[in-house]
């Protein structure tokens, strides 16, 4: 099948392509105009999309946005951008919006992993095996597609890097290479770390003992000698020493404030080493348990032969790598978060052990039957079988995923209407009708209320009982910090790990509302320490309510700026008393 | 600098995309403007530039493309994440420029990695 060019690059490209629409049409329906973000689901999402907004916009990285900081300008950002930057700059070749190519660009990378994997099994494993990878790969049971569409979309690039660095690896362990190829290879490794350092450092804490450890093995083993290893060292270190001293100094100053201690957290305390209630179990079906043991069982019968092969084995210890990592917050109380996230990413590598067994079984039939030289058609048969066996049921999830979504036209029409219509530093307060954060795309510095916080609903308790509160209680959006506004920015950097004009939030402000956290809506502010205020007045349960606030804030000299069937916008008038 | 037999899978895969774009016109209401822009930002940002640096070792046309693309994807962001902060805009020049000097670094860095044979 090997010479069967024509097919094999046939099945590649359509279940690369059926695998980009699976996973962006149920969310999309395919417009890729639409100025909407596609995915509305969660926290992530929104962040990550305003932030790659924001740099698409300001054509920079280094600056956030002055609504993610309270107002203040010009404050140096200090969270791993690098997933941002790609993303902003891609879209600078298109005529698309960024709304939209924020999840296209996960979509991508997501394939792109599978395809890397693909073309690995097939060095390795065989191309019957590598096609039937691709097909369960591409097409997975909706679950497995669970960071994709919650917001974790920062895993997938720094994942897309894992199988480049084992791939140059077993090719560096296949060939003979010159030394200035060996120096190539080992620069592109120091950028493929930094990419996961300057991406969502997680992957690169993760998976570097991994790839430091392992040639060790083969040092031992004489495939490659003390000398070259020592020279990968040396140029890595050379690649990443200046990143990592431009940027470590920033991010642990404010995003991991608490050196090593704090990056140790991302990882390993904190969060918890349970089962994220939010997260489905990372599981096979049961079929593909059953193909799994007989993949298992053919490794392990092949056990000798595949330690003979450095490739494989290098393949294979990454596996059970993987599988260690993804099952480390049971075995060394790892952050579940962390860890089980893995899992997700790794699906493209853990869909070898069914592939095997499906391969296994079907060359097994055609040799009883005698039928060796139908190959082709059996594979095309189980092809098949795998995508109208998935595609149907994780579409449909998808799609339901998407009607259960926060956020509806009207709600979108008001957060455009704030974005365009009012000044860069206006302050908005959200007093009903988003959660999870969908306000911080209206660009803007705002006081959020959800529905689903207590607190909030203290606000909304008052208006019911026809009280227009003096204060009002709310959780910023926009946030940068663990302990919101408790921390302090900084402007302006005077050398590696020397900071000056460092501020606290609101600190250039005169008016004396200072809302500094340390915890979620423990405190309250005036209303009139906003220029606009939206809130749903329809369709929440507290109709009534709203329309007190509407009402009553009229009557007292605010107006209406803007209302569509659901949602209103008052202009504050700040020389109102209330 | 690259053979006919090297740009082949270059040229495939811009047809692909462009096929894939055209596809995508008619059966999506996405315009013709945006999947045609797409297909040209995942050539020239996603696949050329990794392709190019990969044709300095002996790879099959396959492997290339494929493992071409993090590395593309790597090189050109960690390139403008390096402008960005000696202050040049992120623009589309600066995208494109970038792009073109890594793939011609690519290309340029063959006469120094000579081909060898399988162990």
């Amino acid at each position: 099948m090997e010479n069967d060019k024509l097919f094999f690059i046939s099945a590649v490209i359509f279940f690369a392509f059926a695998g980009l629409v699976l996973r962006n049409f149920p969310f999309s329906q395919g417009n890729l105009d639409k100025t909407m973000p596609p995915v509305i689901t969660s926290y992530d999402v929104f962040a990550n999309t305003e932030q790659t907004k924001w740099i698409y916009d300001s054509e920079q990285a280094y600056y956030y946005n002055q609504a993610r900081t309270g107002g203040i300008e010009g404050v140096i950002g200090t969270h791993p951008t690098l997933y941002y930057i790609f993303i902003a700059t891609f879209t600078k070749l298109t005529t698309l919006p960024v709304y939209q190519t924020a999840y296209l660009t996960v979509n991508i990378l997501s394939i792109l992993i599978i395809l890397q994997l693909f073309a690995i099994f097939n060095k390795l494993f065989g191309a019957e095996t590598a096609l039937v990878a691709l097909a369960i790969g591409t097409i997975p049971a909706h679950y497995w597609l669970f960071p994709m569409y919650v917001g974790f979309q920062y895993d997938y690039f720094t994942f897309a890097t894992i199988p480049t660095i084992l791939f140059l690896l077993v090719h560096r362990l296949e060939i003979n290479i010159t030394r200035t190829q060996r120096i190539m290879m080992y620069t592109l490794f120091g950028f493929l770390f930094i990419e996961q350092f300057l991406g969502h450092y997680v992957e690169l804490i993760f998976y570097a003992p991994f790839f430091a450890a392992l040639p060790l093995f083969f040092v031992w083993k004489k495939t490659i000698t003390i000398k070259e290893y020592t020279t990968a060292i040396i140029v890595i270190t050379l690649i990443m020493t200046p990143f990592l001293l431009y940027f470590l100094p920033l991010t642990i100053k404010d995003h991991l404030k608490g050196g090593i201690k704090a990056i140790q957290g991302q990882v390993s305390s904190g969060e918890g080493s349970k089962h994220v209630e939010y997260f489905p179990w990372p599981r096979f079906d049961f079929w593909l348990n059953i193909f799994s043991i007989i993949g298992i069982f053919t490794i392990m019968l092949n056990f000798k032969r595949n330690l003979q092969s450095s490739q494989r084995t290098t393949y294979l210890l990454f596996l059970v790598y993987l599988i260690i990592i993804g099952f480390s917050n049971v075995l060394f109380n790892i952050s579940a978060n962390r860890a089980e996230r893995q899992l997700f990413q790794g699906y493209p590598f853990l869909v070898l052990l069914p592939a095997l067994g499906i391969t296994i079984i079907t060359e097994l039939t055609l040799t009883i039957i005698k039928k060796q030289n139908m190959t082709r058609i059996a594979i095309t048969v189980i092809l098949t079988l795998i995508l109208l066996s998935t595609w149907n049921n994780t579409y449909n999830e998808l799609n339901a995923i998407d009607d259960a979504a926060l956020v509806d036209d009207n709600k979108w029409q008001s957060v455009v209407w704030i974005r365009d219509n009012t000044p860069k530093d206006s302050r908005v307060f959200f007093l009903s009708g988003f959660e999870h954060e969908f306000s911080m795309l209206s660009e803007r510095v705002n006081l959020k209320g959800d529905l689903n916080r207590g607190y909030t609903m203290r606000n909304i308790k008052a208006l019911c009982q026809k009280t227009y509160p003096e204060e009002y209680f709310g959780e910023w959006a926009l946030r940068e910090y663990g302990k919101y506004g408790e921390e302090t920015y900084t402007k302006k950097r005077t050398g590696i790990t020397t900071f000056e004009d460092i501020v606290e939030p609101f600190q250039n402000e005169n008016e004396g509302y200072i809302f500094n956290g340390p915890d979620r809506g423990n405190q309250s502010v005036p209303l009139k320490f906003f220029d606009y205020v939206v809130l749903q007045y329809k369709g929440t349960g507290f109709d009534h309510c709203g329309g007190y606030f509407i009402n009553q804030s009229l009557e007292i000299g605010h107006t209406l700026a803007w209302f569509n069937d659901a949602m209103a916008i008052i202009k504050i008038n700040r020389s109102v008393q209330k | 600098m690259i053979t006919k037999e090297e740009l082949k899978p270059l040229i495939i895969t811009a047809s692909i995309l462009a096929f894939a774009a055209l596809i995508g016109t008619i059966f999506t209401p996405t315009s013709w403007q945006g999947m045609f822009s797409l297909a040209f930002a995942i050539f020239a940002y996603i696949i050329l530039p990794g392709y190019c640096i990969l044709l300095n070792f002996n790879l099959t046309s396959l492997e290339r493309t494929i493992f071409g693309m993090p590395i593309s994807i790597t090189l050109v962001s960690i390139a403008l994440y390096s402008v960005d902060i000696i202050g040049i805009p992120l623009s589309r020049l600066t995208t494109i420029t970038i792009i073109l000097i890594i793939s011609i670094i690519g290309l340029v860095l063959r006469k120094y990695t000579t081909t060898t044979s399988s162990s």
